[in-house]
């Protein structure tokens, strides 16, 4: 009887609450059908019968009161632990911390800005350099043949007679 | 799960805004079927009011990290097996013999076994309180799980799946156990179970 689902499915719910009207009904007519499994449900049915009329366990009157105390100090003990790691501290152990390192980060960037004006300083005296010998004045006796150069570089002019003569 | 369909997760999510009228409500509601679980847990009826209200106030500290992923009365009935199970160690670490310690080759069933109790009848003026007694104390020599899982299956709060979860087990192992369990107490109450009224189903 053990192995009957319909069985067990009237037990599981009577371990937890009485049966209604309509399940003690078709529970009964169940019964009627397989009377070997009478034994189990009566033992069973006793056995809740027992364990529903167990007391309640004690609860004291001012229980709920007590929770919420204990509730209401564990929340101020939590506000005061807030409060106190904000203003426990001097405030010159606070601010100093902040203020060194602010300096620490401003004067790091006076270095950086410095370094890279060096370099840029640099950069534009390589360049004044690099220029300065790239375009050097020539000599002077190389301008004393300018005036021959001058006059091979220009291009004849045509000549005219011989034109008139051809045409 | 929907807080919709959770009436306490709703209640969960306004003490997470900082509602104590709700936190006071969710304690009122559960105040007795937690306790009544950590009393049958641990057996002590002073230790399990103050373990109670541990409970309760781990919910509280939880609330910021609340999320609806499963029903409150899960979830409470979890924190408070979990501190159960905490204090049940801590006990058993000064004890030779635990309790809870599992039959070595039986894991479901207690490392202490009692013989059955001969048939015997009690007389019709067997005083309510020693029923009770015997069957306290048959539920405290069953393995914590299974207890657990029949003191949480005692009233119509928690569904099998609900139970399940709390118990960290699929829902047919939850059902396995209460059949073990009940199996046991069932043996062990025999002589009271006689005394009962079952002429009929219920």
């Amino acid at each position: 009887m053990r192995n009957d689902p319909l069985f067990n499915q009237w037990r599981e719910i009577g371990w937890r609450r009485k049966l209604t009207a309509e399940e003690e009904a078709r529970l009964t007519e169940w019964l009627g059908a397989h009377p070997e499994a009478q034994a189990d449900w009566e033992s069973d049915a006793a056995l809740n019968d027992l364990l529903c009329a167990l007391p309640n366990a004690p609860v004291a009157s001012n229980f709920t009161a007590r929770v919420l105390q204990a509730a209401g100090r564990e929340e101020s003990a939590r506000s005061r632990e807030q409060r106190g790691a904000r203003y426990s501290i001097p405030w010159w152990r606070r601010w100093v911390p902040k203020a060194a390192m602010a300096a620490a980060v401003l004067i790091a960037g006076l270095l950086s800005y410095d370094h890279f004006q060096s370099l840029r300083r640099a950069e534009w005296a390589q360049s004044v350099a690099t220029v300065s010998q790239v375009a050097a004045v020539p000599s002077p006796e190389v301008l004393s043949d300018y005036d021959t150069i001058a006059v091979l570089s220009s291009t004849p002019s045509a000549d005219e007679e011989l034109l008139k003569i051809m045409q | 799960m929907s807080a919709e369909l959770d009436p306490d997760a709703a209640l969960m999510l306004r003490v997470k805004q900082g509602d104590m009228a709700a936190f006071t409500e969710l304690v009122d509601k559960y105040k007795q079927s937690v306790s009544n679980l950590m009393y049958r847990m641990i057996r002590d009826a002073t230790e399990a009011e103050d373990l109670a209200q541990v409970a309760f106030l781990q919910v509280y500290k939880s609330a910021s990290r609340y999320e609806v992923s499963s029903k409150f009365s899960t979830w409470m009935f979890t924190i408070a097996r979990n501190l159960c199970l905490n204090e049940i160690r801590r006990r058993s670490r000064h004890r030779a013999d635990s309790l809870d310690a599992p039959h070595p080759q039986h894991e479901d069933q207690p490392l202490q076994q009692y013989e059955d109790k001969k048939t015997f009848s009690p007389p019709e003026s067997l005083l309510h309180g020693e029923l009770e007694e015997k069957i306290e104390e048959a539920l405290s020599e069953l393995p914590e799980n299974q207890r657990t899982a029949i003191v949480l299956c005692r009233g119509d709060e928690l569904s099998y799946e609900d139970i399940a979860r709390v118990l960290g087990c699929s829902i047919s192992a939850t059902k396995s156990l209460i059949h073990r369990g009940r199996e046991t107490l069932k043996l062990k109450l025999k002589p009271y179970l006689r005394s009962g009224c079952w002429s009929k189903p219920r």
